[in-house]
């Protein structure tokens, strides 16, 4: 039984739609509506969707960049210790900060301008207290080379990197406390390709070598799968499917999976495939439809949709923990992978 | 003067040849598009592909003459085959009325952005009645039906009712269809699609990339098709372009680059590519090093740095030539064969 080190269970984070004079609160957008999960020691979970599905917002949550409004994040420390860090106080989880850390999208705005790729790197470390004050240029250094900057590097400001050098800056940060997990919020999405192959290497590549764990949020399908031992698949702030990423790929067992996977451009010249398997789009958060979220966009769809209450159910009932989908049809349809 | 232009092959609409495109900037001069060749034929796509800053959008704005004030076509010649003749696009002045009847009638364009492509204070159907107004030579009492055919017809449900809507109040597939339906108010004879999909989600792009293969079917246009994504361009396009640095370096018709890449640059960017298809675990090939700025094109062959087939003292001391492999197969290299 591998170990587990983030349970995630019942993740809500509403945010009110305010209007008028009095700014009263007069809905709100579910963005993260209900998420159960986990991530195991070591391993890597790819949280997909498309956009305004709340996997960021996730990822927030469990950085606390952001209060979740009701659930549990449950972290299993270093030390055994357990803490939920949905309900803890600042205070209470400053101690565990520096096991989580995060790598963000845009390396051009998460980085301060105004400081050297020094700086920026043992920001977190000098923080934590992790290293002494003497160390710091050698251990910057050394995290340089790891992430391959050039150490002689570590005088000069962001901007005279390339987008793939900013992102590996962003990763020697995210390093620098030895963190055990690393939350990549479409940290490859802003490179081109041939530079994103390089540091999705990277981070597998640290992966094995500091034994850390990856909660990879991606809207790239392609990409995820390279990455991730297993993928959840969101859609309006639920998880539709959890799956080991072999299996998704091959055998999905929700039809919003199967539309996603055929939607994805393939390396195959045929310039009469039909590709839309979805009419529509996504529907808004604020006002989700009855029953299942997805029924009227799913071709496979019945009056019995329109009722059901997405609940994640275990596609093999001995193995709770393995494949899961909320699709309540999942036993008759046979649905495409790739 | 432009009954003197004639077609090198009459199956073609547009013919580049040795394009040249240059930028003035406060670093000096800056050649965005270098002797850059290439065809589109009548009711056929063509793909123009590569990284960003490659010069594949300042080749499509130079065709259309919407080149920014700091850019200027420097020599070359693009010959369109209108339907008043054949005119050289890059001889023509700035103010000259052809250029003006070029535009709309002949050739329009859709961008990347749908939501500030659109003036927001004005409907829809006031921006596509104005392409009406000066395209096409309806009768006023007939501009509002027109448009809302034209919205019909990209299968915007409720035509009648959007058309009084505002750019907001459409979501973002929705507003990329309005878009095709301006650039198709006057018939155009080239579509030029400027990443048309890549700020929208997979299952929305699939619609939009069907429904720009259905209209061409029906009208029988060219579409120029830039694209950084190969995904994309193999499912849409019937030849391709590869682009380096401002210069093409691989030409083919979509099949034979998919299948027989001879130039490093596209044979080492395919195998960097992840897809949904590939195993899991399988190792992403990536190419060394990014690529460089435009004010340091290397001398030579500008992949010539990165490349794993180069050879000190050829490839980076001057241009390799364009190789005619046959059946339109055009490469860039000097040790293809190597």
């Amino acid at each position: 039984m591998p170990k587990q080190i983030l349970k995630v269970t019942g993740l809500k984070k509403y945010f009110p739609i305010k209007k008028g004079f009095f700014n009263r609160t007069v809905g709100y957008v579910k963005a993260v509506n209900d998420v159960d999960f986990e991530i195991n020691e070591g391993e890597t979970v790819g949280l997909v969707g498309e956009s305004g599905c709340g996997k960021s917002t996730t990822g927030n949550c469990i950085v606390r960049l952001l209060d979740p409004t009701d659930g549990s994040i449950l972290y299993t420390a270093k030390d055994g210790t357990q803490i939920d860090l949905a309900k803890a106080k600042a205070s209470e989880i400053k101690p565990y900060r520096k096991e989580i850390q995060m790598v963000f999208q845009d390396p051009f705005s998460s980085l301060n301008p105004r400081m050297t790729v020094r700086e920026i790197i043992a920001e977190p470390a000098m923080l934590f207290k992790t290293w002494s004050k003497s160390e710091e240029q050698e251990m910057v250094a050394k995290l340089m080379t790891r992430v391959g900057l050039r150490p002689e590097y570590m005088v000069r400001y962001p901007h005279a990197f390339s987008g793939g050098q900013r992102q590996r800056v962003g990763i020697a940060r995210a390093l620098s406390v030895n963190p055990r997990l690393v939350i990549c919020d479409e940290s490859v999405s802003s490179l081109d390709v041939s530079v994103q192959a390089q540091v999705l290497g990277l981070l597998e590549d640290l992966q094995q070598e500091y034994n850390i764990s990856y909660l990879f949020i991606a809207h790239d399908l392609s990409a995820v799968k390279h990455i991730s031992d297993r993928i959840v698949v969101m859609y309006v702030g639920k998880v539709v499917e959890i799956c080991e990423t072999e299996e998704l790929y091959s055998r999905p067992m929700h039809p919003y999976t199967e539309a996603l996977l055929g939607s994805v451009p393939k390396l195959i010249a045929d310039k009469s495939v039909r590709k839309a398997t979805l009419e529509g789009e996504v529907p808004d958060p604020s006002r989700p439809p009855e029953g299942c979220f997805f029924h009227p966009r799913c071709r496979y769809a019945t009056e019995e949709c329109k009722k059901c209450d997405m609940k994640l159910i275990p596609v093999n009932p001995d193995d709770p923990m393995g494949h899961r989908t909320t699709c309540i049809r999942y036993k008759e349809l046979s649905l495409k992978g790739v | 003067m432009a009954n003197a232009l004639c077609m090198e092959n009459a199956e073609n609409l547009v013919e580049v040849r040795d394009l040249v495109v240059k930028f003035r900037t406060d670093e000096g001069i800056v050649s965005a598009v270098n002797s850059v060749s290439y065809d589109i034929p009548i009711g056929k796509t063509m793909g123009v592909v590569g990284e960003s800053g490659c010069g594949k959008s300042v080749t499509s704005n130079a065709i259309m003459r919407i080149l920014p004030e700091n850019g200027w076509i420097a020599s070359g010649s693009i010959l369109f085959n209108s339907r008043l003749g054949v005119f050289d696009i890059a001889r023509l002045p700035d103010k000259d009325k052809r250029l003006v009847q070029l535009h709309g009638r002949e050739m329009a364009m859709i961008f990347q952005e749908p939501m500030t492509s659109f003036c927001p204070v004005y409907t829809i159907g006031n921006q596509i009645i104005e392409a009406i107004k000066l395209h096409t030579d309806l009768p006023k009492s007939e501009w509002r039906n027109r448009a809302i055919d034209l919205l019909r017809k990209v299968k915007i449900a409720k035509p009648e009712q959007r058309v009084d809507e505002y750019p907001y109040q459409l979501s973002g597939g929705m507003r990329q269809r309005a878009m095709i339906a301006m650039a198709l108010a006057s018939n155009p004879r080239l579509l030029v699609a400027d990443e048309p999909t890549t700020s929208l989600d997979v299952t929305v792009q699939a619609q939009i990339l069907d429904l720009m293969k259905d209209l061409q079917q029906e009208m029988g246009m060219s579409i120029l098709m830039i694209n950084h994504n190969f995904g994309i361009i193999a499912e849409t396009c019937d030849n391709v372009a590869v682009m380096y640095l401002g210069r093409i370096v691989e030409t083919a018709a979509t099949k034979e680059l998919l299948e027989n890449p001879m130039h490093p640059y596209t044979q080492d960017l395919f195998r960097s590519i992840p897809q949904v298809t590939d195993q899991r675990g399988r190792k992403l090939a990536y190419i060394e090093g990014s690529v460089p700025d435009a004010y340091s094109i290397p001398k030579g062959c500008a992949f010539f740095p990165r490349c794993r087939k180069a050879q000190k003292g050829l490839c980076d001391e001057s241009i390799p030539p364009v190789v005619d492999l046959g059946n339109g197969h055009k490469v860039s290299c000097f040790r293809y064969d190597q």
